[in-house]
């Protein structure tokens, strides 16, 4: 709650555009993701990674329409993490901070020599199959490849070891699959821990950036799943993340 | 504290003890005399003389089953079903009570749902009974406990006759469902695409020039409101069925797949005429809808086994044509798992597969099911002779096959709002959902209606859904859902022209219920979004928009647009114009990433900036469904016999007149 009120409070100070019965339904959501929202909607969307914008407009009405979408499918997935059974103390447990060799909210620049970035739209191709949904020739090409890619670290209920499911949107796994079908986007990734050692990654909050190895193709993970797309996480951001503490 | 470790342990065992036998005291309910708990079909319990509750046709078949309780420490050994006194079969249990028996069409089944309280409850049936005597009989099971004791209990069904030889009979069948179109949703669509002045409508929709309207009474078995899955049954099985379920009576046993069964029109019209049937639909296939038609089961989520039975019981229904959406469904998973969905986004898994008790696999013919989530049912259906469309282009190309399949979407398809604009150019929703060339609902009848005439010595049953009717009356999107029933109007008039050039047949319009409560208010001032811009009687005066030589409104946002109210609300923000985006589908591929991501999700966030809060009476996200009873039009053979206020399940027993002892 600390850490939603000074969430919210940076936001009053800074918005002129949201109102507050607005930033109450934003709550459950800003608790769910951390630092994503630390900086706040000021009208212009600041979020720097293109995964999360729609057309570029200079225009300030178009903009302030563009804001108002962008925020309503957030109040949404709020919506979508409460009903699913995110209690917002579950937060608490979560590592506050992002680092920011992993947090997404400033533009990182064009990917250095021999990386490639990967968004998840550009995992399957469109328009979908008469047989389903393919993979992309860029998807199949970067198979081996050292990638970086935008994500939400899935909240897993009961943590996999070593690994975790990136994903387009902020979801919660429970341990019941059942639950599941409708949530998870197709197009997500299973990333492993550079050395695997059987310890749980801490969940970290809001939009992350992360780079490693890709392979791509089914895979059976140890806890039973089949993964169709993987990253190996790079060794210095394994520790970072296994470490779990905010890096100042 | 220095307790020695004997007298901890000592205590905890007295303890525990003490619990477990507290627990058990507390969670078995082993009824003091031999119980015979349910008797399917239904009765009527309330008043004798009251209008039965189960009906058939003659000769329509249907499953008997009694759950029995036993004692406690008892089992039961065998259950007699008698019918006006005869014997008409007894079904004796296996060594223990967990044993599943299936003799031919006699099984006994653990009653699983209540044996974790009433440890050997069963659940005994008579798969595939039927009676072609007229009138009223008694239902008697008598149980009998390994101890000697016996419980007997008795109900009643009815068997509805038919007047034979009273006309001739109908060979096609066509049901067009506008899922949750009431009154309003007509009216709505008429004010829009006919106009109206000076009072008077310049213009009937195909609908509207059917000569007989009737009211239907649509309850279900278990509330006065109903959801789709038994509002589409009872008008296909002549019985009332419990919310969720479709083709089944409820029962006690845990499986969604082994309920006591009744047989629908096109099983009934396969079975004893030879008829095939077509199911069309803008929704994803498995839908409560169209799966009321063929697939037989407890719970209408099911997707996997639904699609399975669609193909595995091609026998049992005559199914010749099968499009909509839900191609998610009918793709391979060897992993049996969607967390994560695999590569190809299949939805299929072996949780929500089928696989049949023996008695109903002897007892109905049917197929036994396997749990097979890496069946890929696509090649499944073309190696059984089906022609696979998977967007318009495949659908028109494809010409007349014998059998046809299409999917054209993942989920439930677009909806004609946004087909429509995409085809204008003016709109890339449909892309954006991965889909650019999906079907309008009259070209997919146009095309079922080839098919199914194409060998059609013995007739056919065409079941037409507008899905998306209800679903954007749920969402509250007015200018969608007038636009999907303008759709279905289209539709409907393919249906009214093939049946005035082959008069043997009748068409049905309806709805399985009223959605949303919808109602025409008035009209919009222009004012922006408040209350103050709703213009009432008078001040309403007559909407009028231009329509499209594609037979859609240039635009919904005219000056003076017709509002909408919904008096089955839940909260939303309106701004009284279109929405530019639909409303999120959470069933579809690409919902979890953008652009999709960026539709808005719900009512009471959609133009939660621009627009202004109206409070619902309902909690919860979305508008719901109303008792109130909906119009049904009829044409051609038999359509005469629609008349008055009946029941949903009465268009049942109208329908099995006209097809099979006619009408004038
Ligand atoms: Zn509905």
């Amino acid at each position: 709650m600390l850490l939603a009120n000074s969430l919210i409070g940076l936001c009053e100070k800074q918005s002129g555009y949201i109102k507050a019965s607005f930033q109450r339904a934003m709550m459950p959501f800003i608790l769910a993701r951390g630092t994503l929202h630390g900086a706040c909607f000021s009208g212009k969307h600041n979020f720097s990674d293109k995964e999360l914008q729609l057309n570029q407009s200079s225009a300030t009405r178009r903009h302030l329409k563009r804001f108002m979408i962008l925020a309503s499918s957030y109040l949404a997935i709020a919506a979508n993490v409460q009903a699913h059974g995110m209690q917002p103390n579950e937060a608490d447990k979560a590592v506050s901070e992002v680092p920011a060799a992993i947090s997404a909210i400033k533009d990182a620049g064009p990917a250095p020599e021999g990386m490639t970035d990967l968004k998840f739209r550009e995992f399957f191709r469109l328009p979908v199959g008469p047989r389903g949904l393919e993979p992309t020739e860029k998807l199949i090409s970067l198979d081996g490849k050292r990638v970086r890619i935008v994500g939400f670290m899935a909240h897993h209920e009961t943590p996999m070891a070593d690994a975790f499911i990136l994903s387009p949107v902020p979801v919660t796994l429970g341990d019941e699959d059942e639950s599941l079908a409708d949530d998870l986007p197709a197009s997500v990734i299973f990333v492993h821990a550079a050395q695997p050692e059987g310890r749980t990654i801490p969940f970290f909050p809001g939009l992350l950036r992360l780079t490693g190895t890709l392979s791509v193709g089914p895979h059976e993970e140890a806890d039973g799943h089949v993964s169709a797309v993987r990253m190996q996480l790079d060794p210095d951001l394994t520790r970072l993340m296994l470490a779990g503490q905010p890096q100042k | 504290m220095n307790t020695p470790a004997f007298t901890r342990n000592c205590m905890h065992l007295m303890i525990s003890a003490a619990l477990a036998s507290m627990a058990s005291a507390a969670f078995s309910a082993s009824p003091s005399t031999l119980t015979i708990s349910r008797l399917t079909p239904p009765s009527n319990p309330i008043v004798s003389g009251a209008s039965t509750l189960a009906r058939f046709l003659p000769g329509q078949r249907f499953d008997l089953q009694a759950t029995v309780q036993p004692i406690a420490g008892q089992a039961i050994s065998s259950v007699e079903f008698k019918v006006d006194g005869v014997s008409v079969g007894t079904v004796t249990a296996g060594a223990t009570c967990s044993d599943k028996v299936a003799s031919g069409n006699k099984g006994m089944l653990p009653a699983t749902a209540i044996t974790a309280s009433v440890p050997c409850a069963v659940a005994a049936s008579i798969r595939a009974y039927s009676n072609s005597a007229a009138g009223m009989h008694t239902l008697t099971a008598k149980a009998t406990q390994s101890d000697g004791a016996v419980v007997e209990r008795s109900g009643n069904f009815e068997v509805v006759g038919i007047i034979p030889n009273n006309g001739r009979t109908a060979k096609n069948i066509i049901i067009m469902l506008g899922d949750g179109m009431g009154a309003a949703h007509r009216t709505a669509a008429r004010i829009m695409v006919k106009g109206y002045a000076q009072g008077k409508a310049q213009g009937r929709l195909a609908m509207d020039t059917f000569p007989v309207t009737g009211m239907v009474m649509t309850s279900s078995l278990d509330s006065i409101v109903t959801d789709s899955a038994p509002g589409m049954a009872n008008y296909v099985n002549g019985n009332k069925a419990a919310n969720n379920q479709e083709g089944v009576f409820p029962d006690d046993t845990s499986d969604a797949f082994d309920n006591p069964r009744v047989e629908y029109l096109s099983e009934f019209l396969h079975r004893t005429k030879g008829t095939t049937l077509g199911i069309v639909t803008t929704a994803d296939v498995f839908d409560a809808t169209p799966a009321a038609n063929a697939v037989h089961t407890s719970n209408r989520g099911n997707g996997t086994g639904i699609v399975d039975q669609y193909l595995d019981d091609r026998n049992l229904t005559g199914l010749t044509v099968l499009m909509g959406g839900g191609r998610k469904w009918f793709l391979s998973n060897p992993s049996n798992t969607t967390s994560p969905q695999p590569v190809n986004g299949s939805q299929r898994k072996n949780s929500s597969d089928y696989v049949l008790p023996g008695d109903i696999v002897a007892g109905w013919g049917a197929a036994a099911g396997a749990l097979d989530a890496s069946r890929d049912l696509i090649a499944s259906f073309q190696s059984a002779g089906y022609t696979y469309a998977a967007d318009k282009t495949a659908m028109d190309s494809a010409g007349v096959p014998d059998k046809l399949l299409g999917l054209f979407s993942f989920s439930n398809m677009n909806v004609a709002f946004d087909k429509i604009n995409a085809r204008r150019g003016a709109s890339s929703i449909v892309n954006d959902y991965g889909f650019p060339d999906q079907p309008m609902l009259d070209e997919m009848t146009d095309k079922a209606l080839q098919v199914l005439n194409k060998n059609n010595a013995n007739g056919f049953v065409l079941m037409v859904e507008a899905a998306s009717i209800d679903k954007q009356a749920h969402l509250m999107d007015s200018d969608r859902w007038i636009l999907e029933t303008i759709e279905f109007d289209r539709a409907i008039k393919k249906a009214q022209d093939f049946a005035s050039t082959n008069p043997d047949t009748i068409v049905i319009v309806t709805a399985d219920h009223e959605c949303a409560g919808a109602a025409i208010i008035g009209a919009y001032s222009g004012g922006g979004a408040a209350k103050t811009s709703v213009l009432t009687y008078q001040d309403a005066k007559f909407p009028k928009y231009t329509i499209n030589a594609d037979g859609y409104p240039a635009s919904t946002d005219v000056s003076g647009k017709m509002l909408i109210g919904y008096g089955a609300n839940a909260d939303r923000y309106e701004t009284w114009q279109s929405n530019p985006q639909p409303t999120q589908d959470s069933q579809q591929p690409f919902v979890g990433s953008a652009p999709l991501n960026t539709y808005p999700a719900n009512p009471n966030v959609r133009n939660s900036g621009t627009g202004y809060l109206v409070s619902g009476q309902v909690s919860g996200e979305q508008a719901v469904h109303t008792a109130t009873d909906i119009p049904l039009s009829a044409y051609g053979r038999g359509a005469s016999l629609f008349t008055g206020v009946f029941d949903n399940t009465d268009v049942f027993f109208k329908l099995g007149q006209i097809a099979v002892g006619g009408a004038k």
